[in-house]
């Protein structure tokens, strides 16, 4: 973006400003479609194939869920909980036709500052057309046409862990009726969500209603995550609108293309030291035209040429992200969280240890290749923080990142 | 034993959660969306500290200060100053020589402050003058800086004057400040006065060397010297004074007991 000239007399601000970056999207054939939490509106079960952040996880495929065992922090040992989960049908493959990515994160963050690659795990997992639990969807929109013959298949549905919707393998000793996914949780349902009391013991539904919200406050709050594509900002599309309707009833108006004079003399040479980090000046001002997104979803068209994501810093960016295990073709970029979704998580922002993330960046197989005997593929995630630096690097910095730069070509 | 639902909602529509390209992609529009219009302006922080701040955990900017922590968000600065006034100091229009003749954009320096120890520098350029103006106003935010006072006698009042010289370089200009006792004013030529002023300095003389012509170099040299007065070390700070927890500390003890193995 920035261009390196010899006496490049402005190398102390960034190059962008808003109005070009919305030009730039408005040519933007790919323009990336960005998720927004909400509130749901109704139910989020498997059946209505939900978005959505926190909560437990609405399983795709009904009869295989993932045990507490595949879904551990390798810091702390303990399960993670659904951070987010995203329904992406396919048309193509076949085998894709429903596709859900969902990403597991531990809550801890403590562990995710110490060895984050170690505290994410992403899983994919598809459905075909047709498949023994989902009756196939109408392609037309006439209600009225006989639907097809659909029974469900019919099986011993796995039990899911009161707390965080994994597989249940563990009980309750006392009452044997109480599904937990791990001892970690057992113990927190016994002393935080009060299953001491109410063991064995008739539960009333006000009683039922105060277990589960609490049981509810062990993972992250739930959020149903609504999808957009982007388009030229919010304050440009009305400024647009409104510079349309000026220029239909003023059609004599002349372009406004100032021809300023050249400068005389020392004002011309300036030396400037100063650099600003451009990057997430870049980042925050894609942001901003829409500033509640909390996803950005890159996978738009098929056939599309592979982009790079939007980086929230210079330096930190994946050296080569590893092939796909079952088919060994290249993963691609899909989509990537931002660290806005933190503010509808429920956690608590003043620890020491809270969770923090600049963007995560998930990377799936690109051709969704099939799964097999399996049900769950697992899939990269990337995190970045956002640089330390202040907005304006001082000389240091700025010559540090120079140096850099200058090493990298 | 699983039910099936009889909702339509499994059937042609992909309601409005459906991600990425398969079946037509997400329905366009505000359609997906729910309210617009209220909270369009809302202050939607990215990173941690914005997060603190929009949850009021910290009390002044200062504490910010006093932890060196990166401002990256220009809303935060407007949080806790909320009566900021800017001023353009030039509009400088710079070229560049393509095949296509000459591309022209302007530089444009704000300085922006609340008159009562905060000053903020910004330089932006852009294609046209107000987006270069807007930009350089958030890049000020993002550069505000404390201004410590002093007094050039007795400590009789508030805080009038710079505490002791202070000097700033950049480029070849050298700005050097030196306390003035009450009601001189501030003695400087207009470009610096302003700057004194917006930091809330209210007597001071002003010595320069260079080629102070070249105005972004000098408000530089200046903001420089201005702050420079937090990184002198005067006699009474000479007491030693304890550390205390960071925004981002305060609870790291209890949590470290809570955590078991």
């Amino acid at each position: 973006m920035s261009n390196k000239l010899g006496n490049d007399t402005d190398s102390d601000v960034s190059e962008l400003d808003p109005k070009e970056l919305s030009q730039a999207l408005s040519f933007d054939k790919y323009a990336p479609q960005l998720g927004y939490a909400e509130d749901p509106e109704t139910p989020l079960t498997a059946e209505t194939f939900p978005s959505k952040s926190g909560g437990k996880p609405a399983w795709l495929n009904p009869e295989t869920i993932l045990a507490a065992e595949q879904v551990t922090c390798e810091n702390c040992e303990q399960p993670m909980s659904l951070l987010l989960q995203l329904y992406t049908p396919e048309d193509q493959p076949a085998e894709a036709f429903h596709r859900a990515v969902y990403v597991f994160c531990c809550k801890k963050g403590g562990c995710v500052k110490q060895d984050w690659t170690r505290s994410f795990k992403v899983f994919r997992s598809q459905l075909p057309r047709e498949n023994p639990y989902y009756p196939p969807p109408n392609e037309s929109d006439d209600e009225e046409e006989e639907e097809e013959e659909f029974t469900p298949k019919s099986f011993k549905a796995p039990v899911q862990c009161v707390i965080c919707g994994l597989g249940g393998a563990k009980a309750c000793g006392k009452c044997g009726k109480t599904a937990y996914c791990s001892r970690e949780h057992q113990m927190a349902d016994w002393n935080m969500c009060r299953h001491k009391e109410f063991c064995n013991k008739h539960i009333s539904e006000q009683d039922q209603e105060v277990i589960d919200k609490l049981r509810a406050a062990r993972i992250f709050t739930e959020k149903e995550i609504v999808s957009e594509p982007e388009g030229k900002g919010e304050d440009l599309e009305e400024e647009e609108s409104q510079a349309e309707f000026f220029k239909e009833n003023n059609p004599d108006e002349p372009s406004s293309d100032s021809k300023a004079l050249v400068l005389a003399g020392d004002e011309a040479e300036e030396d400037t030291k100063v650099d600003v980090d451009d990057v997430f000046l870049q980042f925050q001002l894609r942001i901003q035209l829409y500033p509640d997104q909390v996803i950005r979803y890159d996978r738009v068209e098929y056939d599309m040429p592979t982009r790079e994501p939007l980086w929230v810093q210079q330096n930190y960016k994946p050296a080569s992200i590893p092939a796909c295990e079952l088919c060994n073709g290249p993963r691609t970029f899909e989509f990537q969280i931002l660290s806005t979704l933190l503010n509808y998580l429920g956690v608590n922002h003043i620890a020491a240890d809270s969770l923090d993330w600049g963007s995560l960046f998930v990377y799936t197989c690109k051709q969704n290749c099939t799964l097999g005997k399996e049900v769950f593929a697992e899939e990269v995630l990337w995190k970045q923080d956002f640089s330390a630096d202040g907005m304006q690097l001082g000389p240091k910095e700025a010559a540090m990142l120079r140096r850099k730069n200058a090493a990298k070509q | 034993m699983n039910s099936m639902a009889d909702s339509a909602s499994a059937g042609a529509s992909r309601g409005r959660g459906g991600f990425g390209r398969g079946r037509g992609g997400p329905r366009g529009g505000r359609g997906g969306r729910g309210r617009r219009g209220e909270e369009k302006n809302e202050w939607v922080p990215v990173t941690k500290l914005g997060r603190l701040v929009k949850a009021n955990k910290i009390k002044s900017i200062e504490e910010i200060y006093l932890f060196s922590l990166p401002i990256k968000e220009y809303q935060i600065v407007d949080y806790f100053l909320p009566k900021l006034t800017d001023q353009v100091m030039k509009i400088m229009p710079v070229q560049k020589q393509t095949t296509a003749g000459q591309r022209t954009r302007f530089k444009a320096f704000v300085v922006i402050g609340d008159e009562n120890g905060h000053v903020g520098l910004g330089v932006k350029c852009a294609k046209e003058v107000a987006t270069a103006i807007r930009g350089g106003i958030i890049l000020a935010k993002l550069a505000i800086i404390p201004v410590r006072r002093g007094y050039w006698g007795s400590n009789l009042g508030e805080p009038h004057t710079v505490p002791c010289k202070v000097t700033g370089r950049c480029g070849s200009v050298l700005a050097r400040l030196v306390p003035a006792p009450r009601g001189t004013g501030i003695v400087a030529s207009p470009t610096a006065k302003k700057v004194l002023q917006l930091a809330g300095v209210t007597d001071c003389y002003t010595t320069s060397r260079g080629s102070t012509r070249t105005l972004g170099n000098f408000v530089k040299a200046t903001f420089a010297a201005i702050g420079n007065t937090y990184g002198f070390l005067t006699p009474d700070l000479w007491e030693e004074s304890e550390f205390s927890k960071g925004p981002f500390q305060e609870f790291s003890d209890f949590l470290a007991q809570k955590q078991r193995k």
